[in-house]
């Protein structure tokens, strides 16, 4: 999906502080990393606050990228980004529960954000555990092979393509379902 | 990368028989196209631009830091040369420590007038010296030799038998 020697070139100029070339970065993954986030979160404000988190961090992170696949580097970072939020999420939580409060933080996500399809993923996606969800979604916007994500989990790789594919079927069995539903109810 | 089919089919192979691989990359392939069905959320206008200033921000911190610490290293290098330079130079003027075989030259040490002075008090010492040895040799050895000459005689008469009768 990249162009390997233009991403180097990026970050090399990137490094050096260049401005135009950290815009660039953003008009080539922003779009996909944000919706990697919101797609998992289903929040555009938590998204949008994980985006700019990830560049921040894409920054301070430049001179450790040893040059592999510039992808698998950026959505690790954006996986591991994800994962401190639903840690800092399940605390929050946590705590509001033991002082028996309702908890009304915006989780819930957005009616109509892209149309009634996209609805229909967010809404499919929750019915997956969270670990595939995400396996599904770096796939699907880190544009990452089974290799890639059986790496960044530190699994075999059937184990990785086993999961992937359960979710898959899952995700498209409730989708189709969902389908009909709607178009009963029209009837 | 994701996999094209050709890969896909090839790594669904390597777990499942030829049959339930090919499904399998059927259903992964269908639901792939399902998934890319749908677009993408788009960025709300100025989110791009918002992140590019914390970019901007942050790798000019960086970047701040970066200078202050090479200024800092640099600072405590060219502080540690000074002192290792001043030690050695203090170490060299330091007095001079003769060695044997060594040349000495006194007017290296001392001025012209000290150095004249004292090579003539070292003249007239040595004369002194002289005349005193001349005068009173003879009459040393004189005794001398007298001495050594009774004590040959007095061996001489011990070492014979004539008193033991």
């Amino acid at each position: 999906m990249s162009d390997q020697p233009e991403i180097h070139d990026l970050l090399e100029r990137c490094r050096e502080g260049d401005s135009a070339s950290m815009s660039r970065l953003v008009d080539l993954y922003g779009r996909r990393c944000y919706g990697y986030f919101y797609r998992l979160t289903g929040n555009r404000d938590t998204s949008e606050e994980l985006l700019s988190d990830l560049y921040v961090r894409l920054v301070e992170k430049i001179s450790s990228f040893d040059g592999g696949s510039f992808e698998k580097w950026l959505f690790t970072i954006a996986s591991n980004l994800f994962r401190d939020h639903l840690r800092k999420k399940y605390r929050q939580k946590r705590l509001l529960e033991q002082k028996a409060q309702f908890l009304e933080t915006d989780n819930r996500p957005e009616k109509e954000i892209d149309g009634a399809l996209s609805d229909r993923l967010q809404e499919g996606l929750k019915t997956l555990d969270a670990d595939t969800a995400e396996l599904i979604m770096l796939r699907f916007y880190g544009d990452l092979s089974f290799k890639e994500l059986a790496d960044m989990r530190s699994e075999p790789i059937g184990t990785t393509l086993s999961k992937v594919h359960r979710g898959l079927k899952k995700l498209k069995e409730w989708m189709d379902d969902a389908h009909e539903r709607k178009q009963e109810t029209t009837e | 990368m994701k996999e094209n089919k050709k890969q896909l089919n090839d790594l669904t192979r390597t777990f499942y028989d030829e049959s339930e691989a090919a499904q399998m990359s059927r259903e992964i392939e269908d639901a792939d196209a399902l998934l890319a069905s749908f677009d993408s959320p788009c960025l709300r206008a100025g989110l791009a631009d918002q992140i590019q200033a914390d970019m901007r921000r942050r790798s000019a911190a960086i970047h701040r830091k970066t200078v202050l610490l090479r200024s800092l290293l640099s600072g405590a290098a060219a502080c540690l040369l000074i002192g290792a330079g001043l030690f050695w130079m203090l170490r060299q003027q330091a007095a001079p420590v003769l060695t044997a075989g060594a040349d000495l030259n006194v007017q290296e040490i001392f001025s012209d007038e000290t150095a004249a002075s004292i090579a003539s008090d070292l003249d007239e010492i040595s004369e002194q010296i002289y005349a005193a040895d001349v005068a009173g040799w003879d009459r040393l050895w004189d005794t001398e030799l007298r001495t050594i000459q009774e004590i040959e005689e007095m061996e001489l008469l011990t070492d014979n038998d004539f008193w033991k009768g």
